[in-house]
């Protein structure tokens, strides 16, 4: 098993947010208002496990939070 | 010692000898070839370069000679060879010269990872370097052959080299590859300007080559502070319109123009944004060289 590290770029001209991921090395884009979604798994201590997220807590409606854990499972960042 | 200040027969003698080190600052190049053609535009375009003779110390060593086989005289061909290795098939002998050329890039953009590299034009003035990511077709060698025969300092018609340390931008001044129409239309733009014969029918189509101004050779280790990145996009018969861009969709543009980003992990990801917030980001449509160099002016000089 790769070690599992990321890198992330939150445009400040608010334009989206971008995950690089190691090993793959895949550079994945999503929209600016999974910023702070992102920023926060990032530094759980579960990283890269998603634990179960509250919509509300992000401003983000159920939906988002499924659209977002599975762009994440497509890319291989969690399970 | 510059080029240009060899004799003709010691240039020619050291270059079959492979004794010829031609120094970019960013690399050396220890080079030979048994075409006349050339050995006679390498004098032409490089003339103003510093050259080494009989050193060890060089980071390539290339060469463009004649095949081993009976195409050597029947359907004459040529063959580039890195370090004695031949990593292409041959082309007509006609396409010895942009052969040269070609494989010294893919030398760098596969061989030399201190840096990271984009495939993009590189110019400079007032101290601010502008990037021009672009893909083939886009004009990009024209309106780079435009700005640097007007006053720009070129460092790259081809390769962007970003020290990540440093946060600097590199020369790696090379002739600047003209295609089909821009030929003749950097001749008519700038009759003074040293173009190479053409070479016709390539892989690239019709092909040749301007000499970098001799500034731009002079101060070929000078690094450059990175000020924008300017997509151009060449439209015949538009209009000049510049946008800017997003940093997302600069982002996402220029790590498909990389040619050795995931070598630098996620060090490279982080120097590129970083820089982004900093930069002019534009994209750029037009069809006038004159009216994009203007703005583009307008923009470096304030």
């Amino acid at each position: 098993m790769f070690p599992l590290s990321i890198s992330i770029f939150c445009a400040s001209d608010n334009s989206g947010v971008a995950i690089q991921f190691i090993p793959s090395y895949q550079v994945l884009f999503l929209p600016s208002k999974y910023k702070r979604l992102v920023t926060v798994w990032k530094d759980s201590v579960n990283f890269p496990a998603l634990s179960e997220l509250d919509g509300d807590e992000f401003g983000l409606s159920n939906n988002d939070i499924s659209e977002f854990t599975d762009l994440l499972s497509q890319n291989n960042l969690i399970d | 010692m510059l080029l240009s200040e060899l004799a003709e027969a010691q240039y020619l003698n050291t270059l079959k000898k492979s004794e010829l080190n031609i120094e970019f600052g960013l690399i050396s190049v220890n080079v030979s070839s048994s075409f006349s053609q050339v050995t006679k535009t390498i004098s032409e375009l490089y003339k103003d370069y510093k050259v080494s003779l009989n050193s060890d110390w060089f980071d390539f060593n290339i060469s463009v000679e004649r095949p081993s086989n009976f195409r050597r005289f029947f359907k004459t061909q040529a063959v580039f060879k890195l370090d004695g290795h031949t990593p292409f098939k041959p082309l007509p002998s006609a396409h010895a010269y942009p052969l040269f050329e070609w494989g010294m890039n893919w030398c760098v953009a596969n061989f030399y990872h201190k840096y990271l590299i984009f495939h993009a034009a590189v110019l400079e003035k007032n101290g601010k370097a502008v990037i021009f990511p672009a893909p083939p077709g886009s004009g990009k060698s024209t309106l780079c052959a435009s700005l640097a025969l007007s006053g720009w300092r070129l460092l790259s018609d081809e390769m962007a080299v970003l020290d990540i340390e440093t946060g600097k931008v590199l020369p790696f001044v090379r002739p600047i590859c003209l295609k089909n129409n821009s030929i003749s239309l950097v001749k008519d733009w700038f009759p003074e300007a040293f173009i190479s014969d053409i070479a016709t029918d390539t892989q690239k189509g019709d092909v040749a080559h301007v000499r970098p101004p001799t500034d731009s050779v002079r101060r070929c280790a000078e690094s450059a502070d990175l000020f924008a990145v300017v997509f151009p996009k060449y439209a015949a018969g538009s209009t000049t319109d510049v946008f800017s861009m997003t940093q997302i969709s600069t982002l996402n543009m220029l790590i498909e123009n990389a040619f050795n980003f995931d070598l630098f992990g996620h060090e490279g990801f982080e120097f590129i944004s970083s820089k982004l917030p900093n930069l002019l980001l534009l994209e750029a449509t037009y069809s006038n060289v004159d009216e994009l160099r203007n703005i583009l002016e307008s923009e470096v000089n304030n």
